[in-house]
């Protein structure tokens, strides 16, 4: 804590013995920093010592029911903790979950060479291959191609790496006998309207949403874990402190040791958002950094090259790889294009006006579409009817 | 505070976190209801503020650290609720503070934290003498108070006379001690 801070907080106790004359010389001169340092700071000093606010305060103290919420937290304690008895375990996992924050950030402080290696890879040929595939496929480092989905499980081996694979996802495990040939590359793509996950060799776990692609290397030989994405995915990042994973995307790479986080770099939004749920991630653009606590979103405007951290609530944001969409005031043009995506439609808005509308409720993927856009309809004040494969949005 | 209890609260003593929670709850609540909220809202936030910290179970150096993380937890909770882009807009406006800003929060958090120690004081006094105390300031004569708390008039004096005594040897400058002279 930086001393300003520091002094500043200390503000209240010193007032109280200042109301007391018992502040030593020290104090005194805190306090008077304080208040020479705006004259809000004089006016609310005084106000401190006026009865009228302090009947005031009283009264709006007197408004809550200290009994009532106690019971309602002592409830809340009890549900979360049944056993509630002192248990070292726990406090270690607590300590741990202290204790990483603050390797992760030291860790991105001494490490910054790894943050600025440029990725080997063009995101135009990952965002054609997006383009170029209707069905969820795999792509090997040779150029072989597989269709996913279409069979059950089946084992087969590529790269002395074996692939599992079942029908809505691929698991890698990391056979050791490999030894360090360069690393290869697989890619798997997504089309529109299909959802895929993946277990990479070192454990991580990727949830690709539709129209997206990832290119990821079949073993982590090497002392980073890099991979490339267009499009959306989740990932619950497998702990290694000697590896940093790193996710690059056109414009924003994020970097973690063991993690969960968000990433959505689709090419034809104008934002890129990573959205952090658990752990620490360091978010990279060409001119910004910053790093992320849960609960934050780093944001890149590709138009504007802004990068922006803001306090979100991560269910929004991170809900689509649970099949549903939770949608917080959030304007029609960007619910229709997430929806577009899903069931692979078009939108056209034949009324532009309607693109301001606002929308708030949670979407499953597993519905109709049908039933989807009504539950839009009835929530707003737009009219969408559907024909073949297109989405006409008008007013009501 | 002392650290007797954080250490306490940090291994999940449910008696020192019950401490805690007596100790800053209703400043945490009027300090979220500057963000905006009404008092129900306030409440339910800060009631997640202490379940958190009841959580968390950190290890605090001092009560400085402590009541810095709790005001802070309290802060970015409320900011959390308050994401609509719409909402803080208009606030904003309406009052030109910005909500996010570290002055908005220092400025709330001294305010509070203030009134809360002031009132610390004030509720050492002894319970009758709080309650006479309390109706004084709201502006209630000698009778109408011993009229509602069912005492004699002598009784009520009486009361004043502690609270007057007790306060002169805790809180000097403030005030509301002129009101006692103005109302002997």
């Amino acid at each position: 804590m930086d001393m300003q801070k520091e002094n500043k907080l200390k503000i209240p106790d010193i007032i109280i013995k200042e109301l007391n004359q018992e502040t030593n010389l020290e104090e005194k001169m805190i306090l008077h920093e304080w208040l020479s340092q705006s004259e809000n700071n004089i006016l609310l000093f005084e106000r401190l010592k006026q009865k009228e606010n302090l009947v005031s305060v009283v009264k709006e103290r007197n408004k809550i029911n200290k009994q009532d919420a106690w019971e309602k937290i002592n409830a809340e304690i009890m549900r979360i903790e049944p056993g509630n008895r002192f248990s070292i375990l726990r406090m270690l996992r607590y300590a741990a979950i202290i204790v990483i924050p603050l390797l992760i950030a030291s860790y991105f402080l001494l490490h910054k060479k790894s943050l600025n290696s440029n990725p080997p890879i063009s995101f135009s040929a990952l965002e054609k291959q997006v383009q170029d595939f209707d069905q969820s496929s795999l792509i090997t480092s040779n150029g072989e191609i597989i269709t996913l989905g279409a069979s059950k499980d089946s084992i087969f081996e590529i790269d002395a790496t074996k692939i599992t694979k079942g029908v809505a996802n691929i698991s890698y495990s990391t056979d050791k006998s490999q030894n360090d040939q360069g690393i290869k590359y697989n890619t798997l793509v997504t089309p529109k309207s299909k959802v895929f996950s993946i277990i990479l060799a070192d454990g991580t776990k990727v949830w690709l949403n539709a129209s997206s692609a990832i290119k990821y290397p079949t073993q982590f030989t090497s002392d980073v874990r890099n991979v490339y994405l267009t499009g959306e995915a989740f990932f619950e990042v497998a702990k290694d402190a000697s590896k940093p994973f790193i996710v690059f995307t056109k414009n924003m790479s994020v970097e973690a040791l063991g993690t969960a986080f968000n990433v959505m770099a689709y090419p034809d939004d104008e934002v890129t958002e990573a959205t952090l749920v658990k752990g620490g991630v360091s978010v990279k653009t060409v001119k910004n950094e910053l790093i992320l606590e849960p609960g934050n979103q780093a944001r890149f405007n590709k138009i504007t090259e802004n990068l922006q951290k803001r306090l979100i609530n991560v269910e929004l944001f991170t809900s689509w790889k649970d099949g549903k969409y939770i949608f917080e005031y959030e304007n029609i043009e960007t619910v229709l294009t997430k929806i577009s995506r899903w069931y692979d439609v078009d939108v056209s808005y034949l009324n532009n006006d309607v693109k301001k509308i606002h929308f708030s409720g949670t979407l499953f993927k597993y519905n109709d579409i049908k039933q989807t856009l009504h539950i839009i309809e009835l929530a707003t004040n737009v009219k969408i009817d559907l024909v073949n494969n297109s989405i006409q949005v008008n007013k009501k | 505070m002392e650290t007797e209890i954080l250490t306490k609260l940090s291994k999940g003593d449910k008696t020192a976190f019950k401490y805690v929670f007596d100790m800053y709850y209703s400043s945490i609540c009027l300090f979220i209801k500057k963000y905006n909220f009404d008092i129900e809202q306030a409440e339910d936030i800060a009631q997640e503020v202490f379940i958190k910290i009841w959580e968390k179970k950190l290890i605090f150096k001092n009560s400085l650290a402590f009541k810095a993380y709790l005001y802070q937890t309290a802060k970015n909770l409320a900011l959390n609720v308050l994401q609509h882009e719409a909402v803080k807009k208009r606030y904003q406006e309406q009052f030109s503070y910005n909500l996010e800003s570290e002055d908005f929060f220092f400025q709330t958090f001294i305010e509070q934290d203030s009134y809360r120690l002031i009132l610390q004081v004030v509720d050492k006094l002894n319970p009758r003498a709080k309650e006479v105390l309390y109706l004084n300031l709201e502006g209630l004569k000698n009778q109408e108070i011993a009229n509602q708390l069912g005492i004699s008039i002598n009784t009520v004096r009486a009361h004043k006379v502690s609270a007057y005594k007790f306060l002169k040897m805790n809180l000097r400058d403030l005030v509301l001690l002129i009101l006692f002279l103005l109302f002997r």
